[in-house]
């Protein structure tokens, strides 16, 4: 009765003024998305801190919040807002200002067309997406390049030479694995008949990662040097270059380069759960059924999550030569022969 | 000369909409252009011949080819633009003055 008081104006409004409707619509699931992004990187943050102080025999956070220093973040954020703001002299000023703004602006764009789970009302699962376009995986593909852009700016503007080299590093690791990355999309793309990302997943009546192993590995590969994680963080290898393309920055604009490095890791993990984990595919959980593809979606994203701070935690980093010498004599040739095999199966099983 | 009252009797709200937002990419276009043919520093011109690229895309996009729009983003702002910048990141000694780090 209550609830039917508050929806009717709504769906009338709806149906007078599509277009208006649809503004405010768009620009709630913009709000949303953006808190939905930040909060997640702040869980991502304080489990990264955690699992790895449990991998290497120290507590982690432990004081700070009532219990397992969960608002040890929350300190760690006042502290960078309330740092003074200061440009190097003699930096590239307008380069150096607008650096973290383009790399938060190339993480928004990625998150705006990826799904963040799916709800099943009725029997029929909705996936939550801000915007479905027919291309969101090609869209995704295109977003994340940019990102290359956002590190030459950073090290650029910083007119320093050990940024500049961190730029030259963080350059080069991200367009030799961006090509494998693409193809390994392709392929999926090949099998599923749609570079739309919520079709893809409706299409996982196998999962990708059994479909296609070869390419979950080299895809899993390519996201990690993406990412700029160990064992590929050439680009901010503290014993040679001090921090990489960060060494300059300072509080909040420190801050939101190492924010936005945590939210394409969580946007990296959704993308891979999407094409290879059959995203918020699973049995339906009884009592919950609502929210049961949810629960499936977050299990897998946290399991992706975990698996890559356990290999930030085993392994050590290679020389840059290693890593662009992998990209393009070894996953190149791979992903392609990746591509020929979706291709084979698709037809196979058409 | 007397100009119309109402000019929307005349024209779709729709068509001058559309108007508006291609004069508004034309001229980012052209400006940005512009910018990078006289900037006396090369990286500024690289930036803002990527920004011209992107307004481009948005001009594709705002013509509902979506995909054109996108694989202009891929392709030239994320291969071509990246291509540039690599290339005056390797004779960054001439161009860069006073270093210190």
């Amino acid at each position: 009765m209550v609830l039917s008081t508050i929806v009717e104006p709504i769906t009338d409004f709806v149906a007078q003024e599509p277009k208006i409707a649809g503004l405010i619509i768009g620009l709630i699931a913009a709000a949303i998305i953006s808190s939905v992004t930040n909060v997640g990187a702040m869980g991502i943050v304080w489990l990264e801190r955690k699992v790895l102080g449990d991998m290497t025999n120290r507590f982690g956070p432990s004081r700070v919040g009532t219990r397992w220093g969960i608002l040890q973040l929350v300190a760690d954020a006042i502290k960078l807002f309330t740092k003074e703001d200061s440009i190097p002299r003699g930096a590239d000023k307008p380069v150096y200002v607008w650096a973290p703004i383009v790399a938060c602006m190339t993480t928004m764009l990625v998150a705006a067309v990826l799904p963040w789970g799916a709800l099943n009302i009725g029997g029929v699962v909705y996936p939550l997406v801000a915007v479905n376009m027919d291309i969101s995986a090609f869209f995704v593909e295109a977003a994340l390049s940019l990102m290359a852009i956002a590190a030459f700016m950073a090290g650029w503007g910083s007119n320093n030479k050990y940024s500049m080299l961190g730029a030259f590093r963080g350059i080069a690791r991200m367009i030799s694995y961006e090509v494998p990355m693409g193809i390994c999309v392709i392929s999926v793309a090949v099998m599923a008949h749609s570079l739309n990302i919520v079709e893809i997943v409706e299409a996982q009546s196998i999962w990708y990662i059994i479909a296609q192993p070869l390419g979950f590995v080299i895809f899993m590969i390519a996201l990690i040097t993406d990412l700029g994680r160990v064992p590929f963080d050439q680009s901010e290898a503290e014993e040679e270059i001090i921090a990489g393309y960060v060494t300059e920055y300072g509080g909040i604009r420190w801050g939101l380069l190492y924010f936005q490095e945590y939210i394409t890791m969580l946007l990296g993990s959704v993308l891979l759960v999407h094409l290879y984990l059959g995203g918020w595919n699973g049995p339906t959980i009884p009592v919950i059924t609502i929210l049961s593809p949810m629960i499936w979606f977050l299990m897998k994203v946290i399991l992706v999550l975990v698996f890559l701070i356990w290999v930030r935690g085993s392994l050590i980093r290679f020389r840059i030569d290693q890593v662009t010498d992998l990209g393009w004599k070894w996953l190149l040739p791979l992903s392609l022969v990746n591509l020929v095999w979706a291709v084979a199966i698709g037809m196979y099983f058409a | 000369m007397e100009l119309p009252m109402d000019i929307t009797q005349f024209y779709d709200i729709r068509f001058l909409i559309e108007l508006g937002v291609f004069a508004l990419f034309a001229v980012i276009i052209i400006g940005l252009s512009i910018l990078t043919v006289y900037s006396r520093n090369i990286v500024h011109s690289a930036f803002y011949l990527l920004g011209s690229f992107a307004a481009v895309a948005g001009l594709y996009v705002s013509l509902n080819a979506t995909f054109v729009g996108v694989a202009q983003v891929l392709v030239y702002i994320g291969a071509v633009g990246v291509l540039i910048l690599f290339a005056i990141m390797l004779t960054r000694r001439t161009i860069m003055e006073e270093s210190h780090g």
